[in-house]
């Protein structure tokens, strides 16, 4: 459990990230009515300039967020300024697609803050650009376009993107724009070359979570340093976890005589350098490899300590001291089958695991070490898709096949909802088959709300439950009875232009069903717990 | 229509023959219930007082046949065993404490329990005297000794496996049960609960009749016709009352059940002379 609590911030510092478009196309001219009126405004009127496309709606929630930083950040900054660093003019275009309520609108504008505003109301030019989802920012560089230009090829596109990525990294861009005369007589060749030579910019992400379990018996932290770098197409990050385990080990006395009382502390060091490597505008490649070394979860570290007492000081030549480690790999493919709004990843992970062995007794009371090593096949499918500009799903198959243990089927899924103007709404659950009779499900919601401008609070709730893991059929065994968890959440989120935290904390009620005369032994391990989960998880850029 | 009906059944009968050759072929030859156990030792691991008050010092072979007269509740276990651990002091509220509280079964027939630890590495002799200790085992053996080899014993009655339950009839003329019958042979904790597993033993071990001592017919008297005489046996038991003329031909006059332990008896159609009564049981 607390492992995909920990992925989940990671992939939350992540998710924000996607691939810049090759960005050396050119837009043809455009003409737009001005926001209530019946001026029409063209892109050949800013011709020698550089011209930032703002696509919104008043009721797209980061819409409000990215207008307004950008009317700030960029307009009135670069007009304060009289111009980029190489004396080009820049302008904003702040164009809405949304036809409907245009009391709603014009408030948007107003809070906002707009000084220009195009009307796109069908959505057409927004539909050309290959987009579908706001915000949806378009730098052009119109430097090389004479004022009466006829031939419109001269305005380039450096930058499309749906999402804000924050103004910073719009002005690294609109900053780098030197007018032709500045440029002297080099040709478009030339100006290549030297982009070649010095490279697309290097962006750098960093994040630090840290996470704990704490039961009364049992206590979980683990700590998450993460580093990474984008380069044009090429993008990676490392990944370094620290995990310990406290845990007040109780022998169940009444079918334990060996067993004593034992305090174990233990820790886990993890490591995992993932890449994803553009190769076509829609395609990219995900590689990933890992490894670490301790325990996975603090059941198997009971467990072992069960196997500890039991065995090691009666059968020394047959006893091993637990090692548990294991590395993983995996690759992928990313296709962005609809531009910014539908992708399906592929992948294959491949893992190799050393395990604590179990043991057991033959039928003479001798004991018998259990196979330690675990070499799992998994490949997954994934769906993501933006269905409107207030609706994305993510579904998610993958199949996993692990030595000694049964095909295990699993299917996740979520939807994503914007409610509101300040309102997003989550809705995950998945399903899990094990043959013969394992069954797990869960569901969970959240609900964010955005109190003030960047800070969300957000109020989270999951069930899980599943049918108890399949006994095997060693004179003690470990599986697990059937479990229904209870899991509740308050969170705070700030959402910065280069950094953003976040902090969370929740109880989870975890109930057994009674234990099962095989698993006995293990009653104080599969006990009921009220556990809280506490959160905390830092991203920046720079 | 007999064709049809018969062929399915046939092959069933087939499959039934051969499986029961199969089971019984299979396994090493334990004891079944119902079995005469032979004579077998253990080896006393503490000491302790036999019934009939002979002292047996640790070490000092222990043999069934010493427990003539008792009904013998014999438990295997080993230290490292999650389910005998959990068996052991539910066999002491079950069966000692319980058979210790009333004197034995309802025929007052004595129940003696004797621990038998199976376990011969020498790495858990500590932890098994401490679990002797705190479960007060006594008598208490071991399935193993010079020359005796390690479990022979308890392979006798299951081939593997632990805890195993084994309860023998001592009492050689008991009128319900052969001397050193096996009255149960009972392996595992069992996914059901043990106490009901007890409770049935419990059942089984209150058959044990205790040997039946000889009623006695007593104070003859004649009064006309009748002839009474007092009739005095164990309670709860059935006899027969015979007559005869010449001490060697006997036939059954009656059949009494006796609840009380004495009862009169009279014969309302006594000749003056020539008969003579006994009482037998069935």
């Amino acid at each position: 459990m607390q492992r995909s609590v920990l992925s989940a911030v990671m992939v939350a510092l992540f998710v924000e990230t996607k691939l810049s478009r090759a960005a050396s196309s050119t837009v043809t001219n455009f003409t737009l009515p001005k926001w209530q009126s019946t001026e029409q405004v063209s892109l050949t009127d800013y011709a020698g300039q550089i011209v930032v496309l703002d696509f919104f709606a008043y009721w797209c929630v980061p819409c409000r967020r990215a207008s307004e930083e950008v009317e700030t950040g960029i307009q009135k900054y670069y007009a304060g300024k009289k111009g980029n660093p190489h004396g080009v003019t820049v302008r904003v275009l702040s164009i809405n697609i949304e036809k409907d309520n245009p009391k709603q609108t014009a408030e948007f504008i107003r809070q906002t803050g707009l000084s220009l505003v195009l009307n796109d109301a069908d959505a057409a030019l927004l539909e050309k650009f290959g987009a579908a989802g706001t915000p949806f920012l378009v730098i052009i560089d119109g430097t090389r376009a004479q004022k009466d230009t006829k031939d419109t090829r001269d305005f380039r596109v450096l930058y499309q993107e749906s999402g804000f990525e924050g103004t910073k990294k719009l002005r690294q861009i609109i900053d780098g724009i030197k007018p032709p005369k500045a440029a002297r007589a080099k040709s478009d060749d030339e100006q290549a070359a030297i982009e070649h030579a010095t490279g697309p910019p290097v962006s750098h992400k960093g994040g630090v979570s840290f996470d704990a379990l704490l039961a009364d018996d049992i206590q979980i932290t683990s700590t998450a340093l993460t580093y990474g770098q984008k380069r044009g197409g090429t993008e990676w990050s490392l990944n370094y976890t620290h995990k310990t385990y406290d845990e007040d080990y109780e022998p169940f006395k009444q079918f334990d005589f060996l067993g004593t009382p034992e305090h174990l502390s233990e820790a886990y060091d993890g490591g995992q350098l993932s890449l994803r490597q553009s190769l076509h505008p829609s395609l990219t490649l995900l590689a990933s490899v890992g490894g670490y070394e301790g325990f996975t979860d603090y059941r198997s570290l009971w467990l072992a300590n069960y196997y500890k007492q039991q065995f090691a000081k009666f059968f020394p030549n047959i006893y091993e001291r637990p090692d548990p480690k294991g590395f993983n790999t995996s690759g992928g493919l990313r296709w962005e089958y609809q531009p910014t709004t539908g992708f399906l990843e592929a992948g294959f992970l491949y893992a190799e695991d050393e395990i604590a062995p179990g043991y057991d007794r033959d039928d003479l009371g001798n004991a018998l070490r259990g196979g330690k090593y675990l070499y799992t096949h998994s490949p997954y499918l994934k769906f993501e898709n933006v269905l409107t500009s207030r609706l994305r799903t993510l579904h998610e198959f993958q199949f996993t096949d692990t030595t000694r243990r049964e095909r295990r089927y699993a299917y996740r899924g979520s939807v994503n909802v914007a409610l509101g103007e300040q309102w997003t709404g989550r809705v995950a659950g998945g399903y899990t088959s094990e043959d013969p009779a394992l069954r797990a499900w869960h569901v969970g919601a959240t609900l964010e709300f955005e109190i003030a401008p960047r800070w969300l609070v957000s109020v989270s709730g999951l069930y899980y439950t599943d049918t108890g893991e399949i006994e095997n059929s060693l004179f003690i065994s470990t599986a697990a009875p059937g479990l229904q968890t209870y899991q509740g959440g308050l969170g705070l989120r700030y959402a910065g232009e280069s950094s953003s935290f976040s902090i969370s904390a929740g109880p989870t009620f975890a109930k057994y069903e009674p234990v099962s005369l095989g698993t006995r032994p293990f009653t104080n391990l599969y006990q009921d717990r009220t556990w809280v989960a506490v959160q905390a998880a830092w991203g920046f850029e720079f | 229509m007999n064709s049809i009906t018969r062929h399915p059944r046939s092959r069933l009968l087939w499959l039934a023959l051969a499986f029961t050759l199969f089971t019984d072929l299979a396994p090493a030859a334990t004891y079944q219930v119902g079995n005469i156990v032979t004579n077998f030792t253990l080896v006393a691991r503490r000491a302790f007082t036999r019934p009939d008050g002979t002292a047996v010092p640790a070490g000092a072979a222990v043999n069934l046949r010493d427990f003539e007269g008792r009904i013998v509740f014999l438990e295997w276990f080993a230290v490292w065993c999650p389910y005998c651990v959990a068996a052991a002091p539910q066999v002491k509220t079950g069966i000692v404490d319980f058979y210790a509280a009333r004197g034995g079964n309802p025929y007052g027939v004595p129940v003696l329990h004797i621990a038998v630890n199976q376990e011969a590495n020498a790495s858990y002799q500590a932890q098994t005297d401490s679990f002797i200790t705190q479960q007060g085992f006594s008598p208490v053996a071991n399935d193993y000794g010079p020359g005796l080899g390690t479990n022979r014993v308890r392979f006798t009655f299951q081939s593997s496996g632990q805890p195993i339950f084994a309860v023998i009839n001592g009492v050689t003329n008991s009128p319900s049960h052969q001397p050193w019958q096996l009255l149960v042979n009972h392996l595992g904790y069992g996914q059901t609960d043990f106490n009901a597993t007890l409770a049935g033993i419990r059942a089984v071990i209150d058959t044990v009749q205790s040997p039946a001592p000889p009623p006695q017919l007593t104070v003859p008297k004649r009064n006309g016709t009748n002839f009474e005489f007092n009739f005095t046996a164990l309670s709860n038991r059935v006899y027969r009352v015979q007559t005869s003329t010449n001490l060697t031909n006997w036939t059954t006059w009656r059949t009494i059940s006796n609840v009380t332990g004495s009862v009169l008896v009279r014969d309302t159609n006594a000749p003056s002379s020539g008969r003579m009564y006994r009482a037998v049981t069935p």
